[in-house]
């Protein structure tokens, strides 16, 4: 790791690097996908660098060559990178991960055989990876209507799962479920029972006894359902699988009081009250969603912590007396009472309850968290009932604006005002707010705050589609002389907001400091059709970059492909990266999740990421921003802003704070701290995803980045006692919603209170509500 | 690095009659039972006293409330004022903070952390490090540095030397002179300590499992012997051949330059170094891997040995500070060295700015012909 090079290399570095660039600015390349990509090809073979940097940007091009109808070079493309593969990445779980990319990439080609064979050449104490290759090999293949190559794909899992002998890990559970629920979605159930004999593991055996028994009762065999969820082992997924067993009986329109009278005895086992509660509250609110009201008040009633009680009746407060629940907060220890007011005030204008919204938020933290709180229910207003309502939640969150005393709180209260007055259709407040929010963020004094909120406002006026003032803002800006950071994020906004020339006359006079600022520039440009500008900037680039600069020009000019049509969406998690840990915590939470190729958000865009995922899990790795790429970040970026979900840990958190790539999905800035070793974070009991916390909660950092937040940083939880540098935090990104946590509360055994934290967060990520 | 190990205890052992007093919180014997560890004779004082702060000894604070009053921040200051020595580490040096003894504000993370430090730049305090890896691939710097006892990680002021980083803008460990005397504080605890996994049950992390005894080891020789050579592996004993972190030394060779690790009739030890030139635009040249921490305003003597067929140079540059983001380096300054056809002792004088205390090293041969060199050392000035 050289950290500080040698003071004497660098003038030669700079010198080769200039010889690199001014090679190629004579060489003239068309516009066209086809032959940027073969420019491209030939430019990544003539790259010197090693490992995932290289080999991942290898993947990608013959996966563009493919969208592109180029399959004999995307073949040629790909076969290359497998010997990258095999030659470069290090450590070994990254090849193996490039390796089931690159499967995956050869299925979807159509080249079966070679897919098989090279989910067959993994390494010797691979047999993890050789079951996530397999459950992506199968998924894919169900995904192209190839129900046959998927079905035999679980037998080849299933085989090597037998064959090995071996105990399975926590990955290894996992994948065996998923396949096991790819078996019952072929209709094979005898197929998911024999991914479940497998499993010896009680609590994943339980999930997969639970998956089995839902289908039944989908199929109308309630009984035998009830029998099934029944063998359940594991208590808590006993309780859930008889709550989703319920549910898909009241799906039915059936009667579900028996099912529910076994889960009251089931829960009643449960020894730790605290994970009896939240097995309760989970399948609360599995029958709320299916309409059960009265059975979820039942259940709800047996939980006895008054926090988690209260939670888990938000969903069907329509069905309650709101005095009542008032009542029950009132009870409710007091540093938790605002915060829950905050959920109440959102559950009510879920429900189109504007009063009662109203009433709740008078109890919510004045400032930003009461603005919080009403712009949250206005929104969720405005989907049930009238919009002359949610207005008038939307006018008390105006009216609340005084209240918060930090410029740059102020500027980002506003800009959310106006993002929630857009989605209501009320312009005169959006144009009001967006208006004062750009003119606030100019005013502001700090570089990192003025960062912040002049990238929000801006960000939040071109949502709105007001690109007049998003270019009047950023030009005012530039002007200023802003510092390095401040500059790399406006510049690329500059396209958006339909001004590609002084974006162009930006770059020209001053190149941006940072190579995935130039990157997003590049492919902005082509995507505003502007492609022999990209192609002239993306010369300009590092010579080790431009292979891949080039690929996103053909990628912007491609339609991208649209997934296949699914029942639900779940959460993604990164292939790439330490996600087996993420898997139980989301099990126990009854939350339904996938693997996501890492290469996936670069090929399918925003559309792809919406149409899949509610939630994109981002875990601790190496890094991740090789892995997604400069144009797969802008697409994660597209994502998020039009309401995506992004939970990101340790690396992930490095993601979702811009450390490598500048896009900020959590507005802060950071210390790099390398170190290990159980943190006590200190709970802000500030937001709803800290509600029933106690105030300290140990987590273990490995390397996580320390975080100081700026304005639109919602802190759950601190390093240290004086609020300086944040551990776990929230924030909005345009319509979205972001979670990041610098320490691993995914990694705790069962159901302790740092489980609470991922749990928290993940529900607030997906949902808005803890 | 036994060799290395067995040159320090042997300094420590050279002071056995003084004088190494320890002041630590009553909770606990951490820092006790660890000089007993290396071999550090020492005496325990419950209480400060005037008569016992001699200048020729070092006083080291430790544990999570040493227990000192705030009149005790006088004595101190006077007793470095007068040569003394202190090594505070932990809840000694958030002591040292709060009591303004030191140009450093603190930063105190909650918890018992593990810190994987880097080094802002050579210094004796940090030698023998990186060594044997306690943690997969940690080549960079101490590692696995617990803070158990609440100790600050450190914005250093101009005054403050920082010689280890913990990421970010904080030192885990940094020095300043004051008057005569040198206060050395380190945040962590590299004796080890309580660590606590959950909230109330403490694992105890000794540093001798953490391998960071050898860090307090350092410490107390260097504050016995601050006149001592600054740059680790002055003679290319030890892993020369291996990687720049290791070796402590990089090597630069443009236009078909080559190097020699020499392993037979070296003027010291066992290993010299050839440089070779075999164009006449070639260039080689050998530089300290990372800069050296030395103290501003002081004057030091770069002394080598050498032989050469051409004259070649020395280049030092300097620097405010050990961050690449946030220093301000000098350009480097040649300092000539005439060719010599047999091995010859030379030295130079060096002043290190006022507000520069780091500075890089560069030995360069510019054309065709050979230099050889061995034992590179940097003393201040008595």
């Amino acid at each position: 790791m050289n950290n500080h090079p040698s003071l004497f290399m660098r003038t030669s570095v700079w010198l080769v690097f200039l010889a690199a660039t001014g090679a190629l600015a004579d060489t003239p390349l068309s516009t066209q996908p086809s032959a940027l990509l073969t420019e491209s090809l030939s430019l990544a073979k003539k790259r010197t660098d090693h490992g995932d940097v290289r080999t991942t940007a290898a993947l990608r091009l013959g996966a563009t060559m493919r969208l592109a109808g180029m399959k004999d070079a995307a073949k040629q493309a790909l076969e290359e990178c497998i010997a990258l593969n095999e030659k470069d990445s290090d450590p070994d779980y990254e090849r193996e991960e490039v390796r089931i990319e690159l499967a995956r990439e050869f299925l979807l080609l159509g080249m079966v055989e070679r897919a098989r064979s090279i989910l067959k050449e993994s390494k010797e104490g691979h047999y993890d990876y050789d079951l996530i290759g397999q459950e992506v090999f199968a998924r894919t293949a169900l995904e192209m209507g190839d129900a046959a190559e998927a079905e035999s794909a679980i037998h080849t899992a299933l085989e090597l799962a037998q064959r090995s002998g071996r105990k399975l890990t926590k990955t290894g559970n996992a994948m065996l479920c998923s396949l096991g629920r790819l078996a019952l979605g072929l209709k094979k159930p005898e197929l998911a029972r024999q991914a479940e004999s497998v499993v010896k593991d009680e609590i994943w055996k339980s999930v997969m006894l639970g998956d089995q028994a839902v289908a039944l009762a989908e199929q109308g065999h309630a009984e035998e359902a009830m029998r099934v969820a029944a063998r359940a082992n594991d208590q808590h997924m006993a309780v859930l699988a008889q709550g989703r067993v319920a549910a898909a009986i009241l799906e039915r329109k059936e009667s579900a009081d028996a099912v529910v009278a076994a889960l009251r005895q089931t829960a009643a086992k449960i020894k730790s009250a605290e994970a009896r509660d939240f097995a309760l509250q989970v399948a609360t609110g599995k029958l709320a969603a299916a309409g059960g009201s009265a059975l979820a008040v039942q259940i709800a009633a047996e939980i006895q912590n008054p926090v988690t009680r209260l939670l888990a009746l938000c969903p069907i407060v329509e069905t309650l007396s709101f005095d009542g629940l008032m009542s029950a907060l009132i009870a409710c220890p007091a540093e938790d009472q605002p915060v829950l007011a905050e959920v109440l005030t959102s559950a009510c204008g879920a429900k189109g309850l504007m009063a009662q919204s109203l009433s709740a938020a008078a109890t919510v933290h004045q400032g930003w968290p009461r603005v919080r709180a009403l712009c949250d229910a206005a929104r969720r207003l405005m989907k049930t009932k009238s919009r002359d309502d949610a207005v008038k939640l939307l006018g008390a969150a105006n009216v609340e604006l005084s209240q918060i005393t930090d410029a740059g709180w102020h500027c980002h209260a506003r800009t959310q005002l106006a993002l929630a007055a857009h989605q209501l259709g009320d312009e005169a407040m959006e144009e009001q707010q967006l208006k004062e929010a750009c003119s606030e963020a100019l005013r502001l004094d700090g570089v990192e705050d003025r960062r912040t909120a002049l990238s929000q406002a801006v960000e939040a006026a071109l949502l709105c589609g007001r690109k007049e003032l998003a270019a009047r803002t950023l030009t005012e800006a530039l002007r200023s002389n802003p510092s390095t950071a401040v500059r790399d994020t406006l510049v690329p906004m500059l396209i958006d907001a339909g001004q590609p020339d002084a974006a162009l006359a930006e770059v020209t006079n001053s190149p941006l400091k940072d190579d995935f600022g130039r990157r997003f520039v590049v492919y902005r440009l082509a995507k505003a059709g502007r492609l022999s500008d990209a192609v002239d900037l993306a010369k300009k680039i590092p010579s080790r970059f431009q292979s891949e600069a080039l690929a996103d020009i053909a990628l912007a000019q491609l339609k991208l492909p649209k997934p296949a049509v699914r029942g639900t969406r779940v959460v993604g998690l990164s292939l790439h990266g330490g996600w087996s840990s993420w898997v139980g915590q989301l099990e126990h939470m009854g939350v339904a999740w996938e693997v996501m190729p890492f290469s996936l958000p670069y090929l399918e865009g925003a559309d792809g990421l919406a149409a899949r995922y509610t939630m994109l899990g981002y875990p601790g790795a190496g890094d991740h921003h090789y892995q997604v790429s400069a144009a797969g970040e802008e697409h994660v970026r597209d994502y998020l802003r039009e309401g995506g979900g992004m939970f990101g840990i340790c690396a992930g958190q490095l993601l979702a704070t811009g450390h490598q790539t500048g896009h900020q999905y959590m507005p802060s800035d950071f210390y790099y701290m390398r170190g290990q070793g159980a943190h006590q974070v200190q709970v802000a009991h500030q937001h709803p995803a800290g509600l029933g916390l106690p105030p300290v909660v140990i987590i273990n950092r490995m390397n996580g980045d320390f975080m100081l937040p700026r304005p639109g940083c919602d802190v759950l939880g601190w390093y240290d006692k004086q609020n300086i540098c944040a551990a776990v935090s929230t924030s909005r990104y345009g319509f979205g919603r972001v979670a990041v946590s610098s320490p691993h509360p995914e990694s705790g055994r069962e159901l302790e209170h740092v489980d609470r934290v991922f749990i928290a967060l993940t529900f607030w990520t997906m949902e808005g509500a803890p | 690095m036994r060799s290395l190990l067995a040159i320090l205890f042997f300094s420590i052992a050279a002071y056995a009659d003084t004088n190494v007093l320890v002041l630590d919180g009553p909770e606990t014997n951490f820092m006790r039972d660890a000089l007993k560890r290396i071999d550090c004779p020492f005496k325990s004082i419950v209480k400060l006293d005037a008569s016992a702060l001699q200048p020729n000894r070092i006083l080291i604070l430790s544990g999570k409330e040493p227990s000192l009053d705030v009149g005790d921040g006088k004595l101190i200051e006077s007793y470095l004022q007068s040569g003394g020595s202190v090594l505070a580490i932990g809840g000694g040096a958030k002591w040292m903070l709060n009591a303004k003894l030191f140009d450093a504000s603190g930063y105190y993370p909650t918890g018992t952390t593990i810190h994987q430090s880097t080094f802002d730049g050579y210094h004796p305090v940090t030698f023998g490090y990186p060594m044997q890896k306690p943690y997969k691939n940690w080549v960079v710097g101490v590692p696995m540095l617990l803070r158990a006892t609440d100790g600050p990680l450190m914005r250093s002021g101009p005054r403050a030397v920082s010689i280890l980083s913990a990421g970010g803008p904080f030192s885990l460990a940094a020095y300043q002179r004051i008057g005569k005397g040198i206060a050395l504080l380190i945040g962590p605890d590299p004796q080890g300590g309580d660590e606590y996994l959950t909230l109330d049950k403490p694992t105890v992390s000794l540093g001798s499992d953490l391998k960071t005894d050898l860090l307090l080891v350092n410490a107390i020789a260097w504050l016995r012997d601050p006149g001592c050579n600054l740059i680790p592996n002055s003679g290319f004993e030890d892993a020369a051949d291996t990687n720049d972190d290791k070796s402590h030394w990089e090597i630069t060779l443009r236009n078909n330059a080559k190097s020699q690790w020499q392993h037979s009739e070296a003027p010291e030890g066992k290993v010299y170094l050839t440089l070779e030139g075999t164009k006449a635009n070639s260039s080689a040249s050998v530089s300290s891997y990372r800069p050296i921490v030395a103290e501003g305003g002081a004057q030091f003597t770069l002394s080598f040995r050498h032989k050469a067929t051409s004259a070649w140079k020395w280049e030092v540059a300097h620097f405010t500070s050990a961050s690449e983001e946030t220093r301000k380096a000098t350009k480097p300054q040649p300092l000539s060295v005439a060719a010599s056809a047999t091995w010859q002792k030379s030295e130079v004088t060096l002043t290190i700015p006022n507000d520069s205390p780091y500075l890089a090293i560069n030995a360069r041969l510019d054309g065709i012909g050979t230099l050889s060199l061995d034992e590179i050392t940097l003393k201040k000035k008595p």
